[in-house]
């Protein structure tokens, strides 16, 4: 990728600064439901036996 | 009316297995879609006449902003159900919204005020459109810490699913506030009778990003909902079955 | 006789509509205070303390701007009805330009608004530049329909709208609406459909 492209036309921060907090947003509503899950089927075995 | 369909439909074992089949669905089209949106409107799509490169922060707000309201309408539709039919399914879904709508809520607020400085002048100002967004994150995480706060759930759900309703009259207020009343936030694009305001070039990576951020939040929802479902439901055989059956693939799913 | 279920329902139906009638009213109630803020029009029709901070929106109006001393700058400020001198010493947002709308922060002084923020309240419509540049009057085209009157009681639309004493040629000009603004019509008293166009 051109130095120009990441320059966004000197809007850089505020543009990558947007998609980067996108991009933990979107991430942690896959992780942290999964991490959830995973301590919750930990419990029910721990209970179960 | 006889409501018994209802109830069969929602019964938590089937529920669970739907979203155990359509969950991985959901999270990869809208991985897909959000991969093309973010290359198109990062790379594709030309720079704006007016806001130059910086326009491209709508390929992330207004995806964030859209799902804020619809997943508000869909808790406060749980709360409804859950303080009118009492139905587990509605508890779980309900409480499962609620994070992840606060944390688009808290996305489209933050996006929002990174493409405020530069264009406006401004992070914040205390406009309708502005102030009703935050209200929105307000009620959200009201939602949660009211969830948190009781011993039982289905107390819990119920206190939640009022305050979901209460909070509905700010769904419109957000959406008209650019109608209704001057404010510094413009008006909509997309979202509004008549023709969009954005080129063809412009708008399908947004379409594409908001096709793909629902599909996204349909898999969030799916999957704090099943967490909900089996600390409920703990103790029942469907739920002993089933994490027998999930507990060898719990490390990969 | 009601079922618990049937008047559980008839306890939410209560809710949401008590809800929505005391937005309603409330809202009606209290229009002007959720305006962000006034139009020229507004000002120019009501009496307004000297020292009342308040926030004027319009359109830059074109031929209008003149660079001062430093970072000081004056221009007339339109809403399609009526316009107002301003005044402001400091940066200006990127945006600003003969054509654009703007939202200033300041006081009345001697007829004109003297302002210390000066934000740009750009449009909703996105298009690239070659697009703007080949449509005729595309650059500098902002309509008056995001401009509403607060006090609601705009005068009825007039065909000729306001003209800059320095450069009449090139000054606003009232056209029925072209860009199409559903929303300008949605609430009385406010400028219907109508946009600034700049000759090119």
């Amino acid at each position: 990728m051109s130095a120009e492209f990441w320059e966004m036309g000197g809007y850089a921060v505020y543009v990558w600064g947007s998609f980067a907090a996108a991009l933990i947003i979107y991430v942690w509503n896959v992780v942290a439901p999964r991490r959830r899950r995973r301590a919750i089927l930990g419990s029910l075995l721990e209970t179960d036996e | 009316m006889n409501w018994t369909w209802f109830h069969r439909l929602a019964s938590p074992p089937s529920f669970f297995r739907f979203a155990e089949r359509f969950a991985p669905w959901f999270g990869g089209l809208g991985l897909l879609l959000l991969l093309v949106a973010w290359y198109g409107g990062l790379v594709l799509a030309p720079a704006d006449y007016q806001q130059k490169d910086a326009f491209r922060i709508i390929y992330v707000h207004v995806p964030a902003a859209a799902v804020s309201l619809s997943l508000y309408i869909a808790m406060a539709v749980c709360g409804a159900i859950t303080l009118i039919w009492r139905m587990k399914l509605a508890e779980c879904v309900l409480v499962a919204i609620a994070p992840v709508g606060a944390s688009f809520t808290a996305l489209a607020l933050l996006t929002g005020m990174l493409w405020g400085k530069p264009m406006w002048g401004a992070y914040w100002v205390w406009d309708a459109r502005l102030t009703a967004e935050l209200v929105l994150l307000f009620l959200y995480l009201g939602v949660v810490g009211l969830n948190g706060a009781f011993d039982d759930p289905r107390t819990a759900a119920r206190a939640c699913g009022l305050l979901a309703i209460v909070g509905a009259v700010n769904v419109p207020i957000v959406h008209y506030s650019v109608v209704w009343w001057n404010s510094l936030h413009q008006g909509s694009t997309i979202l509004k009778f008549g023709k969009p305001n954005i080129s063809a070039s412009m708008a399908w990576p947004l379409y594409a990003g908001l096709l793909g951020t629902y599909l996204w939040c349909g898999y969030a929802v799916l999957r704090r909902a099943q967490n909900e479902l089996l600390l409920r439901e703990r103790g029942t055989r469907w739920v002993r079955e089933m994490g027998t059956e999930l507990a060898g693939t719990a490390d990969v799913c | 006789m009601m079922s618990k279920r049937q008047k559980r329902m008839a306890a939410v139906a209560a809710l949401v509509v008590g809800l929505a009638l005391t937005a309603v009213f409330g809202f009606t109630a209290f229009r002007k205070n959720m305006m962000y803020f006034y139009t020229p029009t507004d000002i120019l029709d009501h009496q307004v303390a000297d020292d009342a901070r308040l926030r004027l929106g319009g359109l830059v109006m074109v031929g209008s701007v003149k660079r001062g001393d430093g970072l000081q700058v004056d221009f007339t400020l339109s809403d399609c009805e009526k316009s107002l001198p301003v005044r402001y010493d400091g940066i200006l947002p990127d945006l600003f330009k003969e054509g654009q709308g703007i939202v200033a922060t300041g006081t009345m002084q001697n007829g004109v608004f003297v302002a210390d923020e000066v934000l740009a309240k750009h449009d909703e419509n996105y298009m690239p530049p070659e697009l703007a540049k080949s449509l005729k009057t595309a650059d500098g085209k902002h309509s008056c329909a995001p401009f509403k009157s607060a006090t609601g009681v705009s005068p009825a639309p007039r065909s000729q709208a306001v003209s800059s004493s320095s450069a009449p040629r090139s000054a606003l000009r009232a056209r029925e609406g072209t860009v199409g603004r559903a929303d300008g019509d949605v609430k009385g008293g406010v400028i219907v459909g109508r946009d600034a166009v700049v000759p090119s």
